[in-house]
């Protein structure tokens, strides 16, 4: 049996209003990722949405200073290495708001 | 963690000559309703009626928060809220008056909310937060609820809570999405944490409904009371993510940054 790395997985991108701009309005994306880790999820959603790159360090992947990336539940804090993702996984982007 | 947060954060006062304030047989008729709650009670009102709180801005968000904690019966309140009456203000902030456009909001403020809660000491500043007031006015209040729309406030906010360790409940929307957090300076993430630079590309001026403001608002003026009153969860540690075009709330965990500029001493 395959196991998440070997095979392509299929994770959700959550667009914030924000950022909805950038992805024609879409406020959820699938894409389809097979080396199964946060950077490679970041980077098809480049691909797709060259517009959301500004928000991210293209280098590194890691997101601006004004936005927090959340992996399900979880923040994401560590940006240094491959964080791993499996199918059906949501990926947040949740940007800092001050609308009072 | 929840213990160590409420055990850090007892309002009661520790002087027995300066016990909490008995209610007068008005005010139990007034909060009868909210008494029957459990783990509040008569007491968790007596806490509230002792307690004094801070409202950065009191717009489409703050207004409804303090709307909230009037009526619930938080016995000292200051707000601060600059400028005048605009006709744009009328569709969500619910303490402006379409009579009163073009005159100072502080004066709508004080009028609506003493009609409300006339035994409210209330006092309402014709000023924004700054990094100038912001240190004597959290001074002199037990928790802040930050509901201003620039991020200059918010940090200002966010770095005289954490200095004076003082509780804040930070909620903020944006066109059908909101989000809220409870922040205890030291033990949970605070703003900084979350976003460590101010954002460059955020505007003034932003899509907002009314509705949403004040769902948002009603949420935060709960964590304030249950925060003073000392029941229920908090959202410590949590960030609340509300996507009203989906109806969609999402309870998010978040860390504080050992690096953090604000609160990372603590």
């Amino acid at each position: 049996m395959m196991t998440d790395t070997e095979r392509t997985i299929r994770v959700v991108w959550i667009i914030p209003a924000m950022l909805r701009t950038a992805s024609d309005g879409n406020s959820e994306v699938a894409i389809a990722v097979q080396n199964p880790s946060y950077q490679e999820a970041v980077k098809q959603l480049i691909t797709l949405y060259p517009g959301i790159a500004e928000h991210f360090d293209v280098e590194t992947f890691r997101p601006r200073s004004y936005i927090s990336i959340f992996h399900n539940d979880e923040q994401l804090v560590d940006f240094s290495t491959g964080t791993p993702i499996r199918d059906r996984d949501e990926l947040l982007i949740v940007p800092a708001l001050a609308g009072g | 963690m929840k213990a160590t947060l409420l055990n850090s954060l007892d309002m009661e006062p520790s002087n027995p000559m300066n016990p909490l304030p008995e209610l007068t047989p008005e005010e139990h008729a007034i909060y009868e309703w909210q008494m029957w709650v459990r783990n509040f009670g008569e007491l968790g009102q007596r806490k509230l009626k002792n307690a004094a709180v801070l409202i950065s801005r009191c717009g489409g968000v703050g207004g409804v928060v303090a709307l909230q904690l009037a009526a619930a019966g938080i016995g000292k309140m200051f707000i601060a809220h600059a400028g005048n009456v605009k006709p744009s203000d009328l569709n969500r902030q619910l303490l402006m008056t379409y009579d009163w456009i073009g005159k100072p909001r502080s004066e709508s403020i004080k009028r609506r909310l003493k009609e409300l809660n006339p035994r409210i000491d209330l006092t309402v500043i014709d000023q924004n937060i700054n990094e100038e007031n912001a240190e004597p006015l959290v001074a002199q209040v037990d928790l802040v609820v930050d509901c201003a729309p620039l991020f200059q406030e918010r940090f200002a906010m966010n770095r005289q809570c954490v200095a004076q360790k003082k509780p804040l409940v930070e909620c903020a929307m944006y066109e059908m999405e909101a989000q809220i957090t409870s922040i205890f300076p030291g033990q949970t993430p605070c703003l900084q944490c979350l976003y460590p630079e101010i954002p460059a590309n955020w505007k003034r001026q932003f899509p907002v409904f009314g509705a949403v403001s004040g769902t948002i608002a009603s949420m935060a003026a709960m964590e304030a009371l249950k925060i003073i009153g000392q029941f229920g969860q908090p959202l410590y540690g949590k960030l609340l993510r509300c996507d009203f075009n989906s109806m969609s709330f999402k309870t998010l965990r978040i860390q504080r940054r050992a690096n953090c500029a604000c609160c990372g001493h603590l």
